[in-house]
């Protein structure tokens, strides 16, 4: 054990040695908390070198990067990383079983700041500030949480809203600049046939789940209402938010009768899918979008553009975005899955970025810059989208980044409560599904809020 | 007889066997519900009736309780209904009977995952094969999901659509037991097919239906895996039942006491159903011959 | 408090289970034949050649047999559209809906095969069929044999708790199995989805065969006993082997609640290397890629083996059926 201990350090120079000290501390504790209180976990107690590692990136692709890294890592150093993969709308719930079920995960990967803070709050995870500290990051990406950073990021999701050329040439349209610029470029662009929506003017979430969080709120953020005041108190329902608010529910609820049926159940996949089919002019997700066209449909590939959710009056934009990145729990073999994480940000970040060359857009800035990553033939294709990506993340970008689970005056577990319990989603299902005036569906909202911060 | 021991021990072995796994958990299940896990690493702390209250206290509650009414009354009044239609078709005589037969009951055995996803690829909004059809005569397709009546609808299609079988073959069994005699008076008296049907038909399937509207009711009510793989429950809860409740407590808010609470009322109440509908419905063994 | 009901609903069963389901098993030439004993309504009987009377029954007879085709349709259609589904083309997959086409198209299946982890979950779904026919059969006909041959106390109250079986709401058993097995280490095992599988199991495969067991006569037994054979001899080698149609219908349907069991698999199993098939196939849905192809191709593989045993045990399927063996 020691001598593997010295060669991965040895590699990597002073950055382990300070957090391996830090490491025996703090994970000692937790571990025997944990172990001690959740009697016999079992894959842990069986060795010292399985590690548990929860996937939420699905596609084969990404998959296969990880399997490969795992078996050259096992074949290396001897210790063995076991793969679970889930859809991200069921992480958490996976998440929280596992260490429910005394079995709990080494590290995984995580889409959500939700997820993190709550994790973070509950003891669950341990800071990775030190292996943060090392890079510089774009705009947010580093943020911390009492003091630490706990999160390692590898990505950008940013929510743009992606819109067919094509369609907008033969129409005549421009790239909105107000809501109601965006709506009648929706209403031009919707086509309808028999009584059902050939083509939708666009489509944006509306589920029970992290999808209509992380997708559907540009606009509304775009307006810039706020949630809380300074010292953590609910005033969406307070008149100048709610104002906004109620009006980003009617400019919702008239973008949905452009939409094609079924929206209710839509998520992640379809999304993508009924852009790429054609089925919708207008869809709002990351760059997966791209990488989509470019297998079933590279026709609308040379055809797409993007651009930010505009407010109601031209004033400003703003993106509703989320991360993804690696974090790692307090178990009794933390140490090993720190050694193995950073093996694997050294040996295969970019085989890892490139496996969702699009969607996953670098957080860490070196990487823009690094030959290995940009001469991808793909995101050399696609350059003109991820740079314009990329200049949302810039520093000196003016385009509003926010997201449910970072509403309030600061990063905070209270909004993440939010977050998990579908209360942004269900106020716009009690707009749409239950047309209940947007007033109330604010109230309804604030109450709720209030209720679980 | 003489008694052997090893018959006597391997079915006490057995019997012990079957205990622990069913019974066990039946009386932990009881235990669980006394007690709450406020996070997730302090041991579990009495409150006696403490999970029962708040659970009954919640509105969810009640109307989970009330769908769960509903799908399950819905679904069996029309499982019977076309159960004994299609019994009465399959009983008469016809080429290739037994076939048709075999071919009638074959949804039964599709397992639940594959009927619903079934269902949701041919209802598919965008791509299903209704929204296609629907087209072709010039109507919208329409939500199946975003409306709690069509989504109870569609969980009570399905459920219907998988479990009618059940009532097809029992009531062609019990059609055999009618006498023909029976038939052959009525027709000397001169009775229609339709009287026939009510004076001789069903009286002689009383006993067959009773028992399986109450076994069919018994598995409706308690139903999960159709509704969760269908709707989850939404949209907004307009078609969470008990079942459903009690996995997103125990489940999805790490609430394994509330969640033990909502499966235990459940469990009382059909029990309690199923006493009243015995009390109209006897089931008169007697006169059934065996 | 529980007794006139336990009563009751033994009685309710007993109507059900035991008489039609021998009645299918005893009858030779399965079902086809049984059945035309009873006089069909309103037709056959004496037809006076009149001519009215004739027309009626031609009409009759035709509407019979539309009948019939509606229902033959009602109940295929859908395992039809998903096996023609999952032979299109993907690129024909979102916009044909043509009702026949040639020639089939195999790569869902394949990218299924390559791209998913399915050919883990049909292993450990056969595993767990498999070991759930071979343990629930063993001790359901140990039990069954016990509670009809040796005298003891109570004998009534075993049975009829095997029928409380029917009404346990799914979740009673598996809210505190998840919590118990955290206890003992089996969270996220297949042994412990085997146990939770079995729970459901066992008490339909002892309540089928105690009937079984206990319309069988004695006399057979006892004229081996007399032999020369013990009591467990005679049960070896006189009633199993006649006991086969019981048995082989316990083994279909414990064979099939294992393998379309769904709620314990998703409420038991976390990790990816030890789902069945009924939910890893679920959560194909959630994925971030929509693969109907692969989707369906992935419905019609699980479908295929109960299709095989049904083609073959009909008259089983129906006998457990009536008996109630299978909850639904």
């Amino acid at each position: 054990m020691d001598k593997l201990n010295s060669s991965v350090s040895g590699s990597k120079g002073s950055a382990s040695g300070i957090d391996r000290r830090r490491f025996l501390k703090t994970t000692a504790g937790a571990a025997a908390g944990i172990t001690g209180s959740l009697a016999a976990p079992y894959v842990n107690a069986q060795s010292g070198v399985t590690l548990r590692f929860l996937n939420d990136e699905t596609t084969a692709a990404s998959q296969a990067v990880l399997r490969n890294a795992c078996k050259e890592y096992e074949s290396k150093f001897g210790v063995k990383v076991i793969i679970d993969s889930s859809p991200i709308t069921g992480m958490y719930a996976k998440t929280m079983a596992a260490i429910n079920a005394g079995v709990p995960y080494d590290l995984s990967t995580q889409g959500f700041i939700a997820g993190i803070l709550q994790y973070a709050a509950a003891g669950l995870i341990v800071p990775l500030t030190d292996l943060v500290k090392k890079y510089s990051w774009g705009k947010q990406a580093a943020w911390s949480y009492k003091g630490e950073n706990w999160f390692y990021p590898y990505d950008y999701n940013l929510v743009t809203v992606f819109y067919r050329k094509d369609l907008y040439q033969e129409k005549g349209l421009k790239v909105p600049n107000t809501w109601a610029e965006f709506l009648e470029n929706c209403r031009a662009l919707t086509v309808e046939k028999d009584g059902n929506i050939e083509r939708g003017g666009c489509v944006i979430p509306l589920a029970s789940n992290s999808s209509t969080d992380w997708a559907s709120f540009g606009n509304l953020f775009a307006e810039a209402p706020k949630f809380y005041d300074d010292k953590w108190n609910v005033v969406l329902d307070a008149p100048e938010n709610a104002g906004p608010t109620g009006r980003f529910l009617d400019l919702y609820a008239d973008l949905y009768k452009t939409m094609p049926a079924g929206m209710n159940t839509v998520s992640y996949a379809e999304l993508i899918s009924l852009f790429a089919t054609g089925k919708v002019a207008h869809t709002v997700y990351s760059g997966r979008v791209v990488e989509a066209l470019e297998t079933r449909n590279p026709d609308i590939a040379n055809k797409y553009g993007i651009f930010a959710c505009p407010d109601s009056a031209g004033k400003q934009k703003a993106l509703s975005f989320a991360f993804d990145g690696f974090i790692l729990f307090k178990t009794k073999q933390t140490e090993a899955a720190f050694k193995f994480l950073e093996w694997f940000i050294d040996e295969h970040y970019i085989d890892w970025l490139h496996s969702a060359w699009m969607n996953f857009q670098p957080a860490r800035l070196d990487i823009y810059d690094d030959p290995r990553w940009k001469n991808h033939p793909m995101i050399q294709k696609h350059w003109a989208t991820m740079e314009k990506m990329k200049s949302f993340i810039d520093e000196g970008s003016k385009t509003i980044l926010n997201s449910v689970d970072m509403t309030g005056p600061s990063i905070d577990l209270r909004p993440c409560k939010l977050f998990t319990a579908n209360i942004m989603p269900e106020m716009l299902q009690n707009k749409v599904l239950k047309n209940m005036s947007s007033g109330d569906c604010v109230k309804v909202a604030a109450d709720r809020i209030r209720k679980i911060v | 007889m003489r008694q052997d021991w090893r018959i006597i021990s391997l079915f006490i072995g057995s019997v012990l066997v079957l205990g622990a796994i069913v019974g066990g958990p039946l009386l932990y299940s009881i235990k669980l519900s006394f007690y709450t896990a406020s996070s997730f690493f302090d041991p579990p702390r009495w409150v006696g009736l403490g999970n029962y209250l708040k659970v009954l206290s919640e509105s969810l509650f009640w109307s989970s309780l009330l769908n769960g009414i509903t799908i399950a009354i819905s679904a069996i009044v029309l499982q019977v209904m076309l159960g004994l239609s299609i019994a009465l078709v399959l009983n008469r005589q016809f080429v290739g009977q037994t076939v048709v037969r075999a071919l009638s009951i074959l949804p039964y055995f599709l397992p639940t995952v594959v009927a619903c996803l079934i269902t949701q690829w041919i209802l598919d909004p965008n791509y299903g094969l209704l929204k296609s059809v629907f087209a072709s005569f010039g109507y919208g397709m329409f939500d199946w999901s975003g409306d709690a009546t069509n989504a109870k609808a569609t969980i009570i299609l399905v459920s219907v659509w998988l479990w009618t079988p059940f009532v097809v073959t029992c009531v062609l069994a019990g059609l055999q037991s009618i006498p023909a005699q029976l038939y052959e008076a009525a027709r000397v008296d001169g009775a229609s097919a339709m009287k026939q049907f009510w004076h001789v038909t069903l009286p002689g399937l009383r006993s067959v239906l009773i028992v399986v509207i109450l076994l069919r009711a018994i598995w409706m009510f308690n139903k999960f895996d159709v509704i969760w793989l269908l709707t989850k429950g939404g949209p907004l809860n307009q078609t969470e039942t008990l079942t459903t409740l009690a996995y997103r407590k125990a489940f999805l808010q790490f609430d394994l006491g509330g969640g033990a609470a909502v499966a235990t009322v459940s469990f009382l109440m059909l029990a309690c159903i199923i006493l009243i509908y015995l009390r109209f419905f006897p089931i008169d063994t007697a006169k059934q011959g065996r | 408090m529980m007794t006139p009901a336990q009563n009751q609903s033994r009685a309710a069963v007993t109507v059900v289970a035991h008489q039609p389901a021998e009645r299918m098993l005893q009858h030779t030439g399965g079902s086809g034949r049984a059945i035309s004993v009873v006089a069909p309504l309103g037709s056959g009987g004496k037809t006076t050649g009149d001519h009215g009377k004739s027309l009626k029954k031609i009409v009759g007879r035709v509407g019979l047999y539309v009948a019939v085709i509606l229902i033959c349709i009602y109940s295929l259609f859908p395992i039809y559209w998903m096996i023609l589904s999952s032979l299109r083309p993907p690129d024909k997959l979102f916009l044909d809906t043509s009702l026949i086409f040639w020639p089939p198209d195999l790569s869902s299946y394949k990218s299924l095969l390559q791209l998913t982890n399915y050919p883990v979950e049909f292993l450990n779904s056969v595993l767990m069929a498999m070991a759930t026919l071979v343990v629930t059969t063993t001790l359901s006909s140990f039990i069954a044999y016990g509670a009809t041959r040796l005298r003891f106390r109570g004998k009534t109250t075993l049975i009829a708790s095997m029928l409380f079986a029917y009404m346990f709401p799914p979740l009673m058993l598996a809210i505190p199995m998840s919590a118990l097995f955290r206890m003992i280490g089996l969270t996220d095992s297949l042994w412990g989805l085997l146990i939770a599988q079995l729970a459901i199991s066992l008490p339909l495969a002892v309540w089928l065969l105690w009937g079984f067991f206990k319309s069988m006569p004695f006399d057979l037994e006892e004229a081996a006993m007399v032999d020369g054979c013990s009591q467990f001899g005679a049960f070896i080698k006189v009633v199993l082997p006649l006991s086969g149609p019981g048995l082989i219908t316990v083994s279909i349907f414990a064979f099939l609640l294992s393998w379309a069991d769904y709620v314990f698999a998703l409420i038991l199993i976390m990790s990816d290397d030890s789902k069945t098939l009924p939910v890893g196939l679920a959560s194909m849905v959630g994925a971030q890629d929509l693969r109907w192809g692969e989707i369906l191709s992935g419905a019609t593989l699980i479908v295929l083996p109960v299709f095989a045993i049904f083609m073959f045990c009909y008259r089983y399927f129906v006998a457990g059926l009536t008996a109630g063996a299978l909850k639904g």
